[in-house]
């Protein structure tokens, strides 16, 4: 191309930063390579369904009985950390011969009104910390389709997110193992906090994925410096 | 990105003089280079991070003068 030689101006021709915001032909114009896909519409799918089972569980509270968010009237922990097992074990879930069975323990107990509130805050936790995941989700990928996925907010969403989902996770399995190990030894005599020290308890993907998440967003962040690098260039 | 967020830098941009010289107009002097308006408004704002060799060029056949006409260093 000779020097200069670029296509003159054009009425109401987008200026150079109006380039951040994708397109379904933004990607190296091809068209059909959406860069938010096929995340957003996997999320926007499950929120969806998420909210529509809410507001039937809402109507259904109002008008159905017995539907509806109750303290449950007996605690049920689980310690999958335990095992144990002998010949009643075996006879009771009939083991043939040469066969042993090593059960976990759930102790279900007529639990006070607070550890049947840490019982249930314990299980909403969890649930929360998901449907907050996916909210995150969500409106990160709003706003990196409004703004452009090359952007600092993008940067700034995906650093958030792998924090919550690295983090949270670990925090989760401490309450958890915290709450278990309380209402479990209120059950037995054995100590009750084995969770905490079990391995295989740990949330790992969601510590792996917010990890990749904070590496992904470290990516971003160089490639939205280029972006502003070529946007500046005249 | 906001020009605030770039990189402070020391270079001043004379495209108001060079055209005021010339009798010249923004939208001409963009027309006979062959970049946009925008673009060529975003360097005279001194808002650009970069110029290209070739639109320096042809800034410099258009206005019949050097790079340092066009551009100077202004120490902080």
């Amino acid at each position: 191309m000779r020097p200069g030689g670029r296509r003159p101006a054009a009425a109401g021709e987008a200026g150079p930063r109006d380039t951040a915001a994708p397109g379904p032909h933004s990607a190296a114009g091809k068209p059909g390579k959406d860069p938010l896909e096929p995340i957003e519409a996997a999320v926007t799918v499950v929120c969806t369904l998420g909210v529509l089972a809410l507001t039937l569980w809402a109507v259904l509270a109002v008008f159905v009985d017995g539907v509806g968010f109750y303290l449950p009237d007996r605690v049920c922990v689980a310690d999958p950390s335990t095992s144990g097992g002998g010949t009643a074990t075996e006879g009771m879930f009939g083991a043939g011969p040469g066969v042993d069975v090593e059960a976990r323990p759930t102790f279900c107990f007529d639990g006070s009104t607070g550890q049947r509130a840490l019982f249930i805050a314990t299980t909403q936790l969890v649930l929360l910390w998901h449907v907050g995941a996916l909210v995150m989700a969500w409106l990160l990928i709003r706003r990196a389709r409004k703004h452009g996925p090359f952007t600092r907010r993008t940067v700034r969403g995906l650093t958030l997110m792998g924090r919550y989902l690295a983090g949270g996770a670990v925090v989760l399995h401490l309450v958890e193992g915290l709450a278990h190990g309380v209402l479990i030894s209120h059950a037995t005599d054995y100590w009750g906090y084995a969770r905490l020290l079990d391995a295989t308890q740990v949330r790992w993907w969601p510590i792996f994925i917010g990890l990749g998440l904070l590496t992904f967003a470290r990516l971003i962040q160089l490639a939205t410096d280029m972006r502003e690098d070529l946007e500046g260039v005249v | 990105m906001a020009a605030d967020d770039a990189e402070p830098h020391g270079i001043e941009v004379h495209l108001d003089r060079l055209l005021a010289e010339r009798r010249m107009t923004l939208t001409e002097l963009a027309d006979q280079v062959g970049v946009t308006n925008v673009n060529l408004s975003v360097l005279k704002n001194g808002r650009a991070r970069a110029i290209r060799f070739s639109t320096l060029t042809r800034l410099c056949e258009v206005l019949e003068c050097q790079p340092g006409d066009l551009l100077s260093h202004r120490p902080k």
